[in-house]
């Protein structure tokens, strides 16, 4: 028996697709979760084989959730309403559930995903296209063991790459997130983040000031005192940016 | 031409003359007044031109003042006019023509000028007032595909779980629809107005949350005439609703609160929240902005919306001035 749960935030969502699973036995709901935090927690709990996933909920989307999952399951995407949501399910051809669906629709997403290999690739792919636009919404989603967080922009200090992950720097601690530096040095361009070296991309607006160091080496020095080396290249792009 | 006359007429001339060549005068330099008038309606020169105007404006004189001569010649004014004491030649005649063709001018120019900016304000005035309208249609607009679509969701749920509760919520859909809808002018209206659609909208959330909902509306007793946009707390409601249902059974308690202060309404919503999950700075959703920029756009104030979250608890306060 396939294991599925079912996570959207309206109950007669979450009924109809258990009603509609009824007539196929060989799947079993083992579980329904209202939000994202719930449903991150069940899904390690009981490993899922599929999951129906809304994507509009509170607190954080159904794409935040999919980003922190280590080994996210298949997914078959459920959404009344999101433009941009549509055009990266079409772009990379994954299935999606339009609300409101007929059962014939439900019953081909499903025989769709039985014949389907499970492709992260594509996942990953399609999470890479829409999570920009979330963080564009001023908010990084991490994980650190059960406990997510939500991370506004505004209190992001620097960014520092290590290995796979990418170390965050809040005013209120440390978080950990597998990402790359340069996908946050793209996607935070335009919010004051600036790469000043090849590991560290530090928001700006945390500068006190610059601090010559020995020969031709400068120092970032941090509003909380911490010094950050700047490399020759990021000494540059942090003048372009400052306008100095 | 009447003044022309009079001149004649005082310096003992018969006055069938005096009509006569004042009217020799006055014709040319009427049709010359009049083709400048309709050349500045349809071209319009800038200061630039000013030289050329001078150059036209002088020709024209010049062909009044020959006109003028030929005519009164013609018709036998000439020693008249040559005789009456203002013969200083035709020097100083054209000077004054020359003069009054360039006053002439100048009015015509300031006047059109005057009555094109006008109608150019009043065009710009339109224009922004119907860009504000569509984004405020807009952005009202903006809040429904979504409900809508979920809600339609909720109907074929319940149509396999509960076909009189579908019934139910069918009907109460298209109240509320209709209700929008009448509203969708953006004028204000009394908060008990908006309230009786809210009503609608909260028993069809409590359908969609099936018994989980629970929404308590404190009034002051003064408040239900004042006004408000219409339609401006129901993504509120909705914001507080979808915030305030954690997990799939604890149930979510919404406290509506208005009240009347210094001639404004003032509105608080607010859902439980849960303060360990770091959400102070993100209870901001779509729906919000808007509210907060419909608010800044009717009332040109960025002000009227303020969000605390104190303990377990999220509020969100709207201030109307009445």
């Amino acid at each position: 028996m396939k294991k599925v749960i079912i996570i959207d935030d309206e109950p007669l969502a979450r009924g109809l697709i258990k009603k509609h699973l009824e007539k196929h036995p060989n799947y079993g709901v083992i579980d329904e979760c209202g939000d994202g935090f719930e449903a991150s927690k069940s899904i390690l709990k009981y490993n899922p084989d599929l999951i129906f996933l809304d994507i509009q909920m509170p607190r954080i989307s159904g794409f935040e959730l999919l980003e922190i999952l280590e080994n996210p399951p298949s997914v078959i995407f459920t959404t009344a309403f999101d433009e941009f949501a549509l055009k990266a399910f079409e772009s990379n051809a994954i299935d999606y559930l339009l609300k409101p669906f007929s059962i014939e629709r439900f019953n081909k997403a499903l025989s769709k995903f039985e014949a389907m290999k499970p492709d992260q690739g594509q996942l990953k792919k399609m999470l890479h296209e829409v999570l920009p636009s979330h963080i564009e919404q001023e908010r990084i989603v991490v994980k650190n063991g059960a406990d997510i967080r939500v991370v506004p922009i505004a209190e992001i200090v620097y960014f520092e790459a290590m290995d796979d992950y990418v170390k965050i720097f809040t005013q209120n601690g440390m978080f950990m997130k597998k990402q790359t530096l340069s996908f946050f040095e793209k996607t935070l361009e335009d919010k004051g983040f600036v790469r000043v070296h090849r590991s560290i991309l530090l928001n700006s607006s945390e500068l006190h000031r610059i601090e010559p160091g020995e020969k031709d080496h400068y120092w970032a020095v941090l509003k909380s005192g911490k010094k950050i080396s700047l490399s020759r290249q990021g000494y540059g792009r942090l003048r372009e940016k400052l306008g100095i | 031409m009447i003044l022309h006359a009079l001149f004649l007429a005082q310096h003992e001339i018969d006055l069938e003359f005096a009509l006569k060549d004042a009217a020799m005068f006055a014709i040319p330099l009427g049709l010359a007044c009049w083709i400048g008038g309709i050349t500045l309606r349809y071209y319009r020169p800038d200061w630039k031109r000013i030289p050329a105007i001078l150059i036209w404006t002088a020709t024209e004189a010049l062909i009044i003042i020959y006109l003028y001569d030929y005519l009164t010649d013609f018709l036998g004014n000439q020693a008249l006019r040559i005789n009456a004491q203002l013969s200083q030649g035709n020097t100083l005649l054209f000077l004054l023509v020359y003069f009054i063709l360039n006053i002439f001018t100048l009015i015509v120019w300031l006047w059109l000028n005057n009555i094109e900016k006008e109608g150019s304000d009043k065009r710009r005035i339109e224009i922004e007032k119907l860009a504000k309208d569509s984004e405020l249609e807009g952005l009202k607009l903006q809040l429904q595909p979504h409900f809508l679509f979920n809600s339609l969701n909720s109907v074929n749920a319940l149509l396999q779980i509960n076909p009189d509760e579908a019934s139910k919520m069918v009907l109460l859909l298209s109240d509320f629809f209709r209700s929008s809808l009448k509203k969708s002018q953006n004028n204000l209206i009394s908060l008990s107005e908006e309230l009786e659609t809210i009503q609608l909208y909260l028993q069809i959330e409590e359908i969609r949350f099936s018994g989980r909902l629970f929404v308590d509306i404190h009034l002051d007793d003064q408040c239900s005439a004042l006004k408000l946009p219409s339609l401006i707390l129901q993504p509120i409601i909705e914001n507080a609703i979808k915030y305030g249902l954690y997990g799939t059974t604890e149930k979510v308690n919404i406290e509506i609160e208005a009240r009347a202060y210094n001639n404004n309404l003032i509105i608080s919503i607010s859902n439980p929240f849960e303060k360990d999950q770091n959400f102070d700075a993100i209870g901001i959703g779509f729906g919000l902005k808007s509210v907060s920029r419909r608010l800044y756009l009717l009332y040109a104030r960025n002000d009227l919306m303020k969000i605390e979250a104190i303990k377990d608890k999220f509020t969100l306060q709207i201030t109307l001035p009445q």
